[in-house]
């Protein structure tokens, strides 16, 4: 299973979010760096959310320590969250990733996760 | 051909219920008949007023609204299957005669409870398989284990543990989390909150059933045996109030998000008394409802002149 795969999941999911008006309005004023962190793979990927949409897709981590959200997991699971196949709360309660984040910002991604992909 | 229960009507069994405060007219259906076929279930149909004008549009066309709407009625779903299977299984082993025909009501009630909450999911296009698939992504772990919990008791065949765990843990625990969802969704869909309401009224007379065995069943024990019912108590509240402070903090948010994209339809929800629903914080909010469910908790067990160590 190539990289490739994630950024290309993690470059629909901008763009998803990008084109619905109801996220857009969710993720006003929120501004973190969404970073997915493979734990399979010598590389993550990440986005940053800029208070309206989300920006491109970077591979690395970001630099500094601001506003972070970063989740960690095998590359399929990520994938398999990133698509829609697997609902992100459920795999962190289960113990198939492990979020860094606050409350309110795992709220926000699962939020966004339902509204995308529905239940 | 299945024998009849052992202990059905023996003329020499105690009278717990009339012990526990409870009259035996309290427990029998014309008390059920009374109380909810010909009361909160009057002309209703699956739960809903024959009136009733369908949810509000916005359930319809904000998805996030429908999904945690949905979310929400699956917990319902679980926890309600879990209460019939447990109350049918206690049936046989309450004991006496008044609490076995209460206890058939409550597995009335319960089945009944489950089926209203499905008939929403079917209302929204969902089949049985799809229905169950949804209540199974979205039930936690930690839920699942205290509904295998219960379930442990009542294969035991251990009345007090399998009543405490269902009756005044599951559900007397859960009375604040029925008051919140009722008003919550009452702008939403007005019959699923009528729904709550009324399953809420159930299991508040349930629960007071509970109180009443227990309390009695606990005055009536040694030193040992209360040490016993003491710590099953500690250990299902403890199990419990990790379940809640999950859920709760993660769903409150959740409601939070579908409230600021409605604020002007729910904002004026008295969500708790004194705090409308545009005016309370997300960590506000989750630090009420967890209180309440604490000291919901803690009077129970002053009724039932339980004093834990």
């Amino acid at each position: 299973m190539s990289d490739q795969q994630l950024y290309d999941a993690l470059e629909t999911y901008r763009q998803k979010v990008n084109g619905s008006e109801r996220i857009r309005r969710m993720i006003a004023n929120w501004e973190p760096h969404l970073l997915l962190t493979p734990s399979d793979r010598e590389q993550g990927f990440f986005v940053k959310f800029d208070g309206s949409a989300i920006g491109p897709v970077t591979r690395g981590r970001p630099a500094g320590d601001g506003h972070l959200i970063e989740i960690e997991g095998a590359h399929a699971e990520l994938l398999s969250i990133f698509t829609g196949k697997t609902n992100p709360a459920q795999a962190f309660l289960n113990g198939s990733i492990s979020v860094f984040a606050d409350d309110k910002d795992q709220v926000k991604l699962d939020a966004i996760s339902l509204v995308l992909w529905g239940l | 051909m299945t024998p009849p229960p052992h202990d059905l009507a023996t003329p020499d069994q105690p009278a717990f219920l009339s012990n526990g405060g409870w009259k035996a007219n309290r427990c029998d259906m014309q008390a059920w008949l009374d109380r909810t076929g010909n009361g909160t279930l009057k002309d209703t149909y699956y739960g809903r007023k024959r009136d009733d004008t369908g949810p509000h549009p916005a359930l319809l066309s904000d998805p996030l609204v429908r999904q945690i709407y949905l979310i929400d009625i699956a917990f319902f779903v679980a926890a309600e299957k879990v209460s019939y299977l447990a109350s049918a299984g206690l049936l046989p082993l309450a004991p006496d005669e008044a609490s076995q025909i209460y206890i058939a009501s409550q597995v009335m009630d319960e089945a009944r409870h489950y089926e209203v909450f499905c008939k929403k999911f079917a209302d929204f296009g969902y089949t049985p398989e799809q229905r169950n698939r949804i209540v199974g992504t979205y039930v936690t772990p930690a839920m699942r284990d205290f509904h295998d919990l219960i379930l442990e008791q009542v294969d035991k065949k251990d009345f007090v543990a399998a009543t405490i765990a269902q009756n005044i843990i599951m559900e007397g625990m859960a009375y604040p989390i029925y008051r919140y969802e009722y008003k919550y969704w009452s702008r939403f869909d007005p019959s699923l909150s009528s729904i709550i309401r009324g399953a809420f009224a159930d299991e508040s007379n349930h629960v007071h059933y509970g109180e009443a065995m227990v309390s009695h069943i606990y005055a009536g024990m040694d030193r040992d045996e209360k040490g016993r019912l003491c710590r099953l108590l500690q250990r299902f509240e403890g199990l419990m109030t990790e379940i809640f402070e999950g859920v709760v903090k993660h769903y409150v948010g959740m409601y939070q998000e579908c409230s600021n994209e409605h604020m002007a339809l729910v904002g004026d929800i008295e969500i708790f008394k004194g705090h409308l629903l545009r005016d309370v914080s997300e960590e506000l909010q989750v630090r009420i409802l967890l209180q309440e469910i604490k000291d919901e908790h803690a009077r129970r067990l002053a009724r039932m002149s339980i004093v834990l160590p």
